[in-house]
């Protein structure tokens, strides 16, 4: 028996009908939303199943290999906490000053104006042109991308991790901090100095790297320097952490073009992530 | 490879197998894996190899939609490239285990390596924003990427076969053929 392949007329129409869609659902609005709505309340909790379970079986075998190593670990951590409750105590007036000093001059911390929703990655990029990784965290709880909007992405350390490019009914896709159409304006932590671009570079990109460029003549930076976000033009909160300077390339008159940046964020095993959100004005 | 299997038992084996193996890929992104499969690449691929007509095609369609859907900027270009997929190992599909792992073995080293670079011209024709990226700084990076790829998904084609073996091989005509050949002994006492 000759089984017969998919008839021309058939591929054709397909293709046409899907080249349509490539183009409809590439330009942001609902035709990609819609899509995904559908689809993603069936399979994002099957995901998500899944990898509790292998999280579980492979998590039971761990335990069991690892469970002496915890028990030195474990004296160790002793240790550290008999040291750690010493520093509160000392810290505690400190945290006291500051709170009255913060009254009194009426000062907002950077996250204040932020509400923060935590989210399980559910898949990461899988190769050139599928280069975003879905969270667990859409409409459903909050996360909406308004025309002009970014939503920061960052870890539990508070370093950011990218942005939100698209939020669906259950879930969202993040574009990466190292990816080459990520761009945020950043300055070196602890001074005022002239801000200059943090992107992603697509070489740099492949080592978890990103480059920092746009320096403005005599923008003193320095190899282990720490970058933060610079909050110019309200885009992403101030103070967010992007990571350490690791190379400087300058030219012949050794001006700085720029630096390749190691992000603090743990990009490559990054399973929990942190929306910011802003708050509404109650006004 | 096999033109004779029933419907039933193609969508059961494909579909557990797609569901699977998907959902493992998946999950295996959230990690750092040196090897790390592309199941969803492989399946149409081998499939439209072991089962010539609709199936490969059918599963492009599904994995590029799956594709599209976790990771993709919207929804079409997976399954494009999926159905390209099944359509190509519908026209190398050969009967025989000989020609499966010759034929089957340069389909995923040249299908591999033009998928990535397909995949890496549209992502620098079609950047999401206005970027300095070079053409050949793509070119660079793809082949960069290409012996851990090439690697991962030759061992994701092993595991394939042998799913594929195990659930649509068939094997009860060959223990027939066996039985139906007479031994040795069997000939010698006339039975």
């Amino acid at each position: 028996m000759k089984r017969r392949g998919p008839r021309i007329m058939i591929i054709v129409l397909i293709s046409v009908a899907l080249l349509a869609a490539a183009i409809l659902t590439a330009l942001p609005g609902t035709t990609r939303s819609r899509i995904g709505d559908a689809f993603g309340p069936v399979f994002d909790p099957v995901l998500q199943f899944f990898q509790k379970t292998s999280d579980t079986i492979t998590g039971y075998f761990g335990a069991v290999s690892e469970n002496r190593k915890l028990r030195a670990e474990k004296t160790a951590l002793e240790e550290e906490i008999a040291r750690l409750n010493l520093e509160i105590m000392e810290n505690e007036d400190k945290v006291k000053a500051y709170a009255e000093l913060k009254d009194a001059l009426h000062l907002v911390t950077s996250f204040e104006k932020s509400y923060i929703t935590g989210a399980s990655v559910l898949n990461r990029d899988m190769g050139p042109l599928f280069d975003l990784f879905r969270v667990r965290a859409g409409r459903l709880h909050g996360i909406m991308v308004e025309p002009g909007q970014t939503l920061p992405v960052v870890d539990q350390d508070m370093a950011l991790i990218g942005r939100v490019h698209s939020t669906e009914l259950s879930s969202s896709k993040v574009m990466p901090l190292v990816h080459e159409a990520f761009a945020v304006s950043a300055r070196v932590e602890g001074t005022h100095r002239s801000s200059f671009r943090v992107r992603g570079d697509l070489e740099l990109g492949e080592q978890g790297l990103c480059l920092a460029d746009h320096f403005a003549e005599g923008t003193p930076v320095a190899v282990g320097d720490r970058l933060v976000t610079s909050g110019e033009s309200g885009v992403y909160p101030e103070g967010i952490i992007i990571g350490t300077v690791t190379e400087i390339r300058r030219d012949s008159q050794g001006r700085t073009l720029s630096c390749v940046v190691q992000p603090a964020a743990q990009l490559v095993d990054v399973s929990y992530v942190f929306i910011l959100t802003e708050k509404q004005d109650e006004s | 490879m096999n033109l004779e299997l029933g419907a039933r038992r193609r969508i059961l084996a494909y579909g557990a197998g797609f569901i699977v193996l998907s959902l493992v890929q998946l999950t295996m992104t959230v990690g750092d894996y040196y090897l790390l499969p592309d199941f969803l690449f492989l399946i149409p691929l081998l499939a439209a190899m072991w089962t010539p007509g609709y199936d490969g095609f059918a599963l492009g369609l599904a994995a590029g939609f799956l594709r599209d859907y976790a990771a993709g900027r919207g929804y079409g270009p997976g399954m494009l490239a999926g159905l390209l997929l099944g359509l190509l190992g519908n026209a190398v599909a050969r009967s025989g285990w000989r020609q499966y792992a010759i034929r089957g073995s340069v389909l995923v080293v040249v299908s591999t390596v033009f998928h990535e670079l397909l995949l890496s011209l549209f992502s620098w024709i079609l950047p999401f924003l206005p970027t300095e990226t070079r053409f050949l700084q793509v070119l660079r990076v793809s082949f960069s990427r290409m012996p851990r790829l090439l690697l991962s998904n030759m061992v994701g084609a092993l595991i394939l076969t042998g799913y594929f073996s195990l659930c649509l091989h068939d094997w009860k005509s060959k223990l027939k053929k066996q039985k139906q050949t007479p031994t040795l002994s069997e000939v010698q006492h006339g039975r």
